[in-house]
């Protein structure tokens, strides 16, 4: 075959000029960290890192709305643990009133007392997280217990809202995290079924201390004996929703952590591998251009005298 | 018959052989890094012989040979190769502009990245949802509203930029064909001067080489056929169409295509396809018409415009392209900010005054379509009503005072995609974003009952919209859709690199066999140099010798007698 300096040339140039570009490509490789710059570095791969990304936020996000729906579920917690004492104060009160051993300044004091007693549950009723009134259903920046009732249209229908607020806390899965007001302390508006009603009545009638009331006594005691069993149903509800997002919470600090880990395996360059092919190249490189310089230059001419 | 004077004729052609040979030597050596550049080498024959007769006892007659005859000075050069070159050549421009094209192109897509659509959506969608766990907060409506107009931005952004690219790819070709046309101007020139210089018996080596390298540089940008006459000139085809007619030329020209603004390339006023075009003018124009292609046809404009469609024109040369770019960019725009619109347009704002619910006053349907979206044209029609109900996004291009409008205002494309002026407008904008549900409202009074501000119901169903399958498949959400079409795009620009990569080793390789026979060895220039210069003081010698054989001839005889 019939070779000429030319092709030794260009040859030579051609071969550095492959060994630079890949030097190049390591290099950058290795100042970014990542594997993959743009799309077709490798189309199925970004394909599988988008896709993760998008999984990743969309769990912190959902792991972000659970600790929202904790703090709220701990906070009617508290707020259903006091107005469960409370509400079983007014039971002690109400027996003790029932009794035929108390005298009428006893029943008296039980009736202020009673009254108290009422105001106490009202403001656990009005019970507010961050500004929202948790037991207002979707009206929550009204009070659900107000001291007067609205006498207007459109301030009855601000209250007892029986709306359940949910929220996203996994892909296709959802809580509702709120207890009603009607639910646990009775309907207001228009009505006569709250406890609060329940607890005026009571007073009223501890005050009067007539005779013929004393069954009506044990009609309300029966009333409220139900509210507690509503209290506590709603408790239950609180405590089961709190241990089934706290087990979902574990589960998805260690989903985010496995999937941070796909991610990088697809995205990140392997360094170790990167750098000792970095070497490996220069070597090449270096050996190439020694080879190079030794054929490109005698000719016959240093030769002929 | 004289020996004497015979053989100094002999000797004196052979001096001139290996005088013509050394300048060919010296001619090669000059030019040994000339671009193009074929090494020419010397073609001697032997001279006609004379008929001698013998001038002894028996007749009989010889040939004596009469010297050497230098006859052309040849190049070395295979046509074969050449064409074969050609043709790699223009697949390498072609697949080389194609690759850098599309690289430019994904790079404008910034992914994977956080600055990317991929990670703007999906921000979007957690600003909902952070505002379904707290509707009545100011602050999660800022941000629905802040990451909303970088959703948009982004979009438009990315539109814009990669609708440049057509003019820029326009702009390519136009210097492209300039560029052609100077080379036909070229090739033309050098037929009449290489015919010229045939006529009077010689090879005109230089030129043939420059005109054979202009035509290779010609094939990087169109794909040539080429036809070598009897005369010396070369005939230059585009697909049958001649470029180099012999001594005239026909050059290239641009007229305006379909879409006004842009330019198609036309032979003699008639355009000629991409494909027929080949090497980095068919990669441009494919770039501009198919890769990127045309913005979706809801979107463009009425006006006589770039790309407009008036009613009932005809369509051809602007039809959708609906693989391109541009277009599916606009698919994912319109049905995200449809998606969303139809959702808020159904929910309920935390500032109820003022808000106009679906129904007859505004020609939406009163509840919710179980298609899911409402259309680009019920958009439209709410969008004129007197009573507009409440929508996310806006189209840009029907804000007061633009001059081009949508030939679909309903029809939200990348390019137009905004956040609507109800949502923008300061603090009272915060509370008309919708996040709970439905009001109803009473069939008879008409009067509308808003659920509580707590009401998250608008809201959830928005940030569910990240999972939720689009674009009428029972599996595709946006995320979907989109990866895949970044996806294949990436494969596009893959294969063009592999494409171009193979291509550039190839024409390393006819580069190396056209080296073999036309490059030029110093070794073996020198080692034919010292040939010819034996030969050439061969030749003096014996003209040395005949000369005092002759002269003893001549002056030793006695004069007289």
């Amino acid at each position: 075959m019939r070779v000429t300096n030319r092709m030794i040339t260009d040859n030579v140039f051609r071969n550095s000029s492959a060994h630079l570009e890949r030097l190049a490509t390591l290099q950058n490789q290795l100042a970014s960290g990542r594997r993959i710059e743009k799309p077709s570095d490798d189309p199925t791969g970004i394909n599988q890192i988008m896709l993760l990304d998008s999984v990743l936020k969309d769990q912190q996000q959902y792991s972000r709305n659970i600790d929202q729906v904790v703090t709220w579920l701990d906070t009617t917690d508290s707020a259903l643990g006091d107005a469960a004492n409370i509400v079983q104060r007014a039971r002690d009160l109400a027996v003790q009133g029932a009794s035929d051993t108390s005298s009428r300044e006893s029943r008296q004091a039980l009736a202020r007392e009673v009254l108290q007693i009422r105001d106490q549950l009202r403001g656990v009723a009005n019970t507010q997280l961050a500004g929202r009134y948790i037991f207002a259903g979707s009206q929550t920046v009204t009070e659900p217990y107000p001291d007067k009732k609205p006498t207007t249209a459109e301030g009855k229908s601000k209250l007892d809202s029986e709306d359940r607020l949910g929220v996203a806390i996994g892909p296709g899965l959802s809580i509702e995290y709120n207890q009603t007001g009607p639910d646990v302390f009775g309907k207001y508006v228009d009505s006569v079924d709250s406890i609060f009603e329940d607890l005026g009545d009571l007073a009223n009638i501890l005050s009067l201390s007539d005779d013929t009331t004393y069954g009506k006594i044990s009609d309300l005691i029966g009333n409220i004996d139900a509210r507690l069993t509503a209290i506590n149903d709603a408790r239950a509800d609180v405590g089961g929703k709190r241990n089934r997002v706290e087990l979902l919470a574990s589960r998805y600090n260690n989903l985010e952590v496995a999937l941070k880990d796909l991610k990088s395996s697809y995205q990140d360059a392997d360094i170790p591998a990167l750098i000792s092919d970095f070497t490996l190249t220069q070597q090449v490189y270096q050996s190439s251009l020694a080879a190079s310089a030794k054929i490109m230059q005698p000719t016959l001419m240093d030769f002929l005298r | 018959m004289d020996y004497g004077l015979y053989g100094l004729g002999l000797a004196y052609r052979g001096m001139v052989a290996a005088q013509a040979s050394l300048n060919t030597v010296a001619n090669n050596l000059a030019n040994a890094n000339t671009e193009g550049y074929s090494r020419q080498r010397v073609e001697a024959a032997p001279a006609p012989s004379t008929l001698v007769q013998s001038m002894g006892t028996e007749v009989s007659l010889s040939q004596l040979g009469g010297g050497v005859d230098v006859r052309k000075i040849i190049r070395n050069r295979d046509e074969f190769l050449d064409v074969r070159m050609r043709a790699e050549i223009t697949d390498e421009g072609y697949s080389t502009t194609l690759k850098e094209q599309i690289n430019f192109l994904e790079t404008q897509f910034q992914e994977p990245g956080p600055n990317g659509l991929s990670g703007v959506i999906s921000s979007y969608f957690s600003a909902w949802d952070q505002l379904a766990v707290n509707p009545e907060s100011s602050a999660a409506r800022s941000e629905v509203r802040q990451i909303g107009l970088s959703v948009a931005n982004t979009f438009r952004n990315l539109y814009d930029n990669i609708k440049k690219m057509r003019t820029e790819a326009d702009a390519q070709i136009s210097n492209a064909i300039v560029e052609v046309n100077a080379y036909i101007e070229q090739v033309v020139d050098l037929n009449k001067e290489i015919s010229a210089t045939r006529t009077l018996g010689s090879e005109p080596n230089s030129l043939m080489d420059r005109r054979d390298l202009i035509v290779e540089k010609m094939s990087r940008l169109v794909r040539v056929q080429t036809s070598l006459q009897e005369d010396g000139k070369l005939f230059v085809f585009i697909g049958g169409r001649a470029l180099v007619d012999g001594d005239k030329a026909e050059f290239l020209s641009q007229i305006p295509s379909a879409e006004k603004t842009l330019l198609d390339v036309a032979y003699r006023g008639a355009a000629i396809p991409a494909e027929g075009l080949g090497g980095k003018l068919h990669a441009l124009l494919e770039m501009r018409d198919s890769i990127i292609g045309r913005p979706a046809l809801a979107t463009r404009t009425n006006a006589d415009r770039e790309g407009g469609v008036a009613t009932g024109q005809a369509l051809a040369g602007l039809e959708d392209t609906t693989d391109g770019i541009l277009y599916q960019l606009d698919v994912l725009a319109n049905e995200f900010a449809a998606r969303v619109n139809t959702i808020h347009a159904y929910g309920s704002p935390l500032d109820t005054s003022g808000h106009n619910p679906p129904g007859a006053l505004n020609g939406l349907p009163s509840s919710r379509p179980s298609s899911g979206t409402l259309t680009p044209d019920q958009v439209e029609q709410a969008l004129a009503s007197a009573k507009k109900p409440n929508f996310f996004f806006a189209n840009a291009a029907t804000k007061p005072g633009m001059i081009l409008q949508p030939s679909k205002p309903g029809f939200i494309g990348a390019g137009q995609i905004d956040l609507s002026a109800d949502i923008l407008a300061g603090n009272a904008g915060l509370n008309r974003i919708a996040s709970g549900k439905a009001p109803t409202v009473d069939p008879v009074t008409g009067t509308a009952t808003y659920p509580g501000p707590g009401d998250n119901t608008a809201a959830k169903e928005i940030a569910l919209l990240r999972s939720t399958p689009m674009f009428g498949t029972a599996t595709e959400t946006f995320g979907d859709r989109y990866r895949t079409f970044l996806s294949d795009l990436g494969v596009k620009g893959q294969f063009s690199d592999r494409m171009a990569q193979n291509q550039l080793n190839l024409i390393e390789h006819l580069k190396a066999q056209r080296e073999q026979t036309s490059g030029v060895n110093f070794d073996q220039e020198m080692s034919d140099m010292v040939r010819y210069q034996h030969a050439y003081n061969a030749s003096a010698k014996i003209i040395n010798m005949l000369d005092q054989a002759l002269d003893k001839l001549i002056n030793g005889m006695p004069p007289g007698r």
